[in-house]
């Protein structure tokens, strides 16, 4: 159940393991977006999830980097997905949203191309799959 | 005219050092807490501040540990268009927590 007296943004969102009501694992909350405003509260603008904002939280060079590099090389892209907090649904130890499919394959769009050329390739790849 | 508007990243801002416009360093940030508007929006509400704040948000049983000092600063007491270096807007004898 959701806290209608708001969150703590550190302890609940960064991190947090994203779940559809499947309770399928959709990723992590890489980083928070906050919208500031003049002479208004900063409005929790979205939650980003994507490997480039990982890597830019570990250090703003590697985030670049990373990003150049999944243009240059990489056939699938990383570029970050954006989640705005009212697709929250539950906050506890993770964190249950309600997207839609296409968001969902967004998502999970990395996984869905190791799927394919990486696991399914492999003998016995294809019986492995659900 | 057009409000400004300005994204800013959480990780840039948490961990981070408050200082008053004199320099002097008041605590990190360590939480930001927000509050649900009636449209369902989260806004921030306050900033927690010092080693008090950090062991709350690594959820440490205060009971086991000496209580450290933890202040709170409202969203207008600490401006953080320069997430780099937040700054503190009011005086730190302001901030809840802090002593007078």
């Amino acid at each position: 159940m959701m806290a209608d007296r708001g969150i703590s943004l550190v302890r609940d969102l960064l991190d947090a393991q994203l779940l559809d009501g499947d309770e399928r694992r959709l990723g992590r909350v890489d980083d928070v977006l906050l919208e500031i405003r003049d002479g208004r509260p900063p409005r929790v603008a979205a939650m980003e999830v994507g490997a480039a904002t990982l890597a830019r939280r570990i250090n703003p060079t590697l985030g670049r980097w990373v990003r150049r590099a999944a243009i240059r090389w990489l056939p699938v892209s990383l570029r970050p997905v954006r989640l705005p907090l009212t697709t929250l649904r539950a906050v506890g130890v993770d964190l249950e949203i309600d997207v839609d499919e296409a968001t969902k394959r967004r998502l999970l769009r990395v996984e869905a191309w190791l799927r394919r050329r990486v696991v399914r390739p492999l003998p016995g790849g294809k019986e492995n799959e659900a | 005219m057009t409000a400004r508007r300005r994204l800013v990243y959480l990780a840039d801002v948490v961990g981070r050092r408050v200082r008053t416009a004199d320099g002097r360093v008041v605590g990190r940030i360590e939480e930001v807490r927000t509050a649900r508007r009636a449209n369902g929006e989260h806004e921030v509400a306050e900033y927690h501040l010092g080693s008090g704040a950090l062991l709350e948000r690594l959820a440490v049983v205060r009971s086991l540990v000496t209580p450290k000092r933890m202040l709170i600063a409202r969203w207008d007491q600490i401006d953080i268009r320069r997430p780099e270096a937040p700054l503190l807007t009011c005086a730190v004898e302001e901030l809840r927590g802090a002593s007078r």
